[in-house]
């Protein structure tokens, strides 16, 4: 298909105000010899590390004021890597600096450094420089790891496991069915979470997943330290290919809350992007001079080709497209800055999974347009055994991911929470609502005097 | 050993659906990608019982199995459509004038009233002479904005209510990510939408929305259907091959992407306080437009003047006008027929219709006579 | 300029960092830690068919000799991979870049500093 638009892309970059730069001198004291080009404007190593403080002072100050981010203690996710290893620096500093006048209070009521341990699914991950590096900062560090996810508690002494995907070979309605079953006696959270990875089919699912349990911890690491908001470090780079890899994997929905500079979907807390306005390439070399060290932590993809998966696809096709139109991240970022969460996603309840909204009529608009049988819809009788169809609990994109899952998979334990929440309250809409209120109390009642590990 | 159909569990499987991956005798094919399509225009309620459709044909496989499928769920579930195959000739050698004769055949194979509207004559320029004038680079800029009102044009000439163009998913889905990549708010806001109203009375719809470019050509394969497959011998533009090629990857990575990509394009709400331009009628020929002069309009006047770069570059006007020429008028123009007048004639064409079918009850085809020919001009 | 007591051509030697996570993709024999960094001393030839060695024959010397497999991980088709930032004594090379001159032909003198940092996701 032709293009039909005029909108000149290299025009279209963003052109900074070259406010009366002097050839060959740094943009800001106009005397150094510049050490640093971003997006063509270059700026001495002193200057570059001196408007990066004030840049980030700001964004949290823009934060503050679009969100009336009550003064609290902040929870700063810090994963080791590059981005959050500097915001982690800069927040420190912007907490201990020692600020005039009427803006003498610190920003934040507290902060705490906030730390998922990947080390069950990534073995080389540098646990310990990880550690050292938040301890280096001074602030508290709150650690939980990954497997954390499947240690019994209250809400969810069952699990939810995947029963089937589909009804019969190829098949009519697919079905995303779960049954209430408990974890092996023998197996250790540990070796509960490797197995979920491994019922996971692609590398694509697997990100998914790894996503859902960090975003989970984190919100249960700000709640048990009292945080009432959580500084996520993603940079402009990040989120331009987060973007575009949410959109690629029909995130549509949540993709205001996941890439927004502030978002409120977690009610008691508030999540704050305070990176947003740093590219990449500024991250590295305000750690290169700021001496900040950050750690190399791995993913799914470390090493592998491009096609690996779709962030990993995401990020290259990004990075090169930056490469030749380098407003490509900055424009994109704008686009998002312009996009709201849609109302009926606002009202909609958590997905089971990722805890997104889980928007209704995604199933039905997937089978509508995708036939795959020629018998007409039937409801599959469910009634007679113990399983639940929890497609309607699921958003778009995680009925996606456990279509693929292979069965027999059990889920995390916060997606029975929230099914138990759901059930409990009245957003679980299904006839069968009764039923599975009925047994999940049954099930956590039953279990609840028994000794589980 | 023949693997079975995984939907109707007997005829042999012949091909695996790129869709869902499942592995599908050829009825099976037919009757799921038919229904789809069935599904999608009625759920969006596209048209109405008594509509007159004009279907957007270049000859190309996309708007070939519009057709078809068109004629073929018109009779199969009794929409009650007058169908009408519209063509737009861009004057292109080499390229349209063969893929013309292909729509032309089209007209006899599926028995359907054929109207041609060219650039030449509705404005004054082919894309050969466009190109001749612009080069290369811009070129898809002109083609693209004549095209729009072209086919409104001969839809106006024909008195029809409605046009279906072929865009396919993968389309959607890539201009999706074009305009998330170049920040073109309003456009990310309108191009998911499956109806939309061309010039303010013809309404515009894309029947193959949700239908995969693969499964488009694999129908056409599958059912024989005569189309032309060359492609456009200006060269396209090179920012859309990036997402095409980015849209092509998604896709070998997780094959559902094309119609996730548009879940998510439906999804995406512009936010309350951004400020969308709003439409009114081009002072000069009275096409829906953004500004007081529509598109078209500014880039006929720069080729009349001799500055193609009039509507293309975000140069400012002060320098276009001091780069203009002192000749003016090149002495191409055809003044395109106003909107109004177009709009006049189709009413006319209608109340003698009317007029016509209360008469006598097999008349429809003088009605039509009177305006395939060029005498509408 | 080189030491040309030898009677071998005349080298550069190249003093060449690699971070966040690039100096996993390096042969172990080549890397030295110091302070924690992972460098390497890379000797180039002073000339290359006759014209001064640039950066573009440090990164294609260090894609054939340093890179245990996948060398595309470090070097496309037409230079450092996209997303890879280049230092060169200090100072980014897109400073170099004016004109319309490419990177890639910065002349290195002997005992340049190089660093190569990824700033791509897990490597």
């Amino acid at each position: 298909m032709c293009d039909t638009s005029t909108l000149d892309i290299s025009a279209a970059a963003e052109a900074p105000s070259r406010r009366k730069a002097v050839p060959g001198k740094c943009i800001k004291c106009k005397a150094a010899k510049p050490n640093v080009a971003i997006r063509r404007i270059q700026y001495c190593r002193q200057c570059f590390v001196k408007a990066s403080v004030t840049k980030f002072r700001m964004a949290v100050g823009k934060s503050r004021k679009r969100v009336a981010w009550p003064r609290t203690k902040v929870l700063i996710a810090f994963s080791g890597g590059p981005s959050s290893s500097a915001m982690l620096r800069l927040a420190a500093d912007l907490q201990n600096m020692e600020l005039k006048g009427t803006d003498a209070m610190p920003p934040f009521l507290g902060a705490v450094v906030g730390h998922i341990d990947e080390s069950c699914l990534f073995p080389s991950c540098p646990e310990s420089n990880i550690c050292a590096i938040a301890a280096n900062s001074g602030i508290q560090l709150e650690t939980l790891a990954l497997e954390h996810v499947f240690l019994p508690t209250e809400d969810h002494l069952a699990l939810l496991e995947l029963v089937q995907t589909a009804l019969a070979p190829g098949a009519a309605k697919e079905q995303l069915c779960v049954r209430l079953s408990k974890p092996a006696k023998d197996a250790s959270c540990a070796e509960q979470l490797q197995t979920l990875f491994s019922n996971l089919k692609s590398p694509t699912d697997k990100e998914d997943m790894l996503q859902a349990i960090k975003t989970a911890l984190l919100v249960q690491l700000a709640r048990n330290s009292g945080c009432g908001a959580i500084l996520l470090g993603d940079s402009a780079t990040r989120t331009a290919v987060k973007a575009m890899a949410l959109t690629g994997r029909g995130r549509g929905f949540s993709l205001p809350l996941e890439v927004g500079a502030e978002s409120q979907w977690f009610q008691d807390i508030v999540a704050i992007r305070p990176m947003r306005d740093f590219v990449a390439k500024e991250i590295a070399f305000f750690n290169r001079w700021t001496r900040q060290p950050s750690a190399f932590v791995p993913t799914f993809t470390t090493a592998e080709h491009r096609r690996a998966s779709i962030n990993r696809l995401t990020e290259a096709f990004i990075v090169e497209l930056d490469q030749d139109f380098a407003s490509t991240v900055p424009t994109v970022c704008r686009t998002l800055q312009k996009l709201e969460t849609r109302p009926d996603a606002l009202a909609a309840a958590p997905c089971l999974v990722c805890g997104m909204p889980a928007e209704p009529d995604a199933h039905t608009w997937r089978t509508r347009l995708t036939i795959d049988s020629n018998v007409p819809e039937s409801t599959p009788d469910t009634s007679e055994n113990d399983t639940f169809d929890i497609t309607s609990c699921l958003c778009y994109s995680c009925q996606t991911m456990l279509r693929h899952t292979a069965p027999g998979a059990q889920l995390p334990g916060f997606c029975s929470s929230r099914l138990h929440a759901a059930a409990a309250g009245s957003s679980l809409v299904s006839e069968n609502q009764d039923r599975l209120r009925k047994q999940i109390e049954n099930f956590i009642i039953s279990d609840s005097d028994s000794d589980d590990n | 050993m023949p693997r079975q159909c995984n939907i109707c569990q007997t005829a042999r499987a012949i091909i695996r659906r790129p869709k869902t991956g499942q592995r599908i005798c050829k009825e099976c094919f037919f009757y799921v990608f038919e229904t789809e399509i069935h599904h999608t225009i009625v759920d969006n309620r596209l048209f109405k019982p008594g509509d007159r459709i004009g279907i957007g044909a270049s000859g190309g496989k996309d708007s070939t199995v519009l057709a078809y499928v068109m004629k073929t769920l018109n009779e199969r579930y009794n929409y009650g459509l007058e169908l009408f195959l519209l063509s737009v000739d861009e004057g292109i050698s080499g390229y349209r004038d063969d893929s013309l004769e292909t729509v032309k055949r089209n007209q006899q194979q599926y028995d359907l009233p054929l109207k041609i509207v060219s650039y030449e004559q509705l404005y004054g320029w082919s894309m050969d002479s466009i190109v001749e004038t612009v080069g290369r680079k811009n070129n898809c800029t002109f083609c693209g904005v004549f095209r729009r009102q072209a086919l409104d044009r001969g839809a106006l000439m024909l008195d029809l209510d409605h046009i279906v163009t072929g865009h396919n998913a993968d389309d959607i889905a890539e201009t999706i990510l074009m305009n998330i990549l170049r920040g073109d708010i309003p456009r990310l806001s309108r191009c998911t939408e499956i109806a939309t109203m061309g010039d303010g009375y013809i309404g515009r719809s894309k029947p193959f929305k949700y239908a995969y470019e693969k499964e488009i050509v694999m129908y056409a394969y599958l059912k024989r259907l005569d189309y032309f497959s060359t492609e456009c011998t200006y060269s396209p533009n090179a920012y859309r091959g990036y997402a095409r090629q980015f849209l092509k990857d998604l896709e070998a990575v997780r094959p559902s992407a094309i119609i996730d990509i548009i879940y998510s394009g439906e999804a995406m709400k512009v936010a309350e306080n951004v400020k969308l331009p709003t439409m009114t009628s081009c002072e000069r020929c009275g096409y829906i437009s953004s500004n007081s002069i529509c598109k078209a309009c500014v880039l006929l006047e720069g080729l009349e003047r001799g500055v193609p770069k009039m509507g293309i570059a975000k140069a400012s006007s002060k320098q276009i006008e001091q780069d203009a020429p002192e000749v003016a008028r090149r002495g191409k123009a055809v003044e395109p027929v106003h909107f109004e007048k177009l709009r006049e004639k189709a009413l006319n064409i209608r109340k003698q219709r009317m007029l016509n079918a209360a008469t006598s009850s097999c008349s429809k085809d003088t009605a039509l006579c009177e305006c395939t020919g060029d005498s509408c001009q | 300029m080189a030491d040309t007591t030898e009677k071998e051509t005349p080298k550069l030697l190249i003093n060449v960092e690699f971070s966040d996570g690039l100096e996993t993709l390096i042969k172990d024999e080549v890397l030295k830690k110091r302070e924690g960094r992972s460098c390497a001393q890379i000797k180039l030839e002073e000339t290359y068919g006759g014209s001064p060695a640039t950066i573009r024959h440090l990164a294609e010397y260090i894609r054939d000799n340093c890179i245990k497999s996948k060398p595309e991980l470090f070097y496309d088709k037409d230079g450092v991979r996209p997303g890879i930032l280049v230092l060169i004594n200090n100072d980014d090379w897109e400073l170099f870049e004016e004109d319309g001159i490419d990177k890639h032909d910065y002349k290195l003198e002997n005992n340049a500093d190089v660093v190569f940092i990824s700033t791509l996701h897990g490597g």
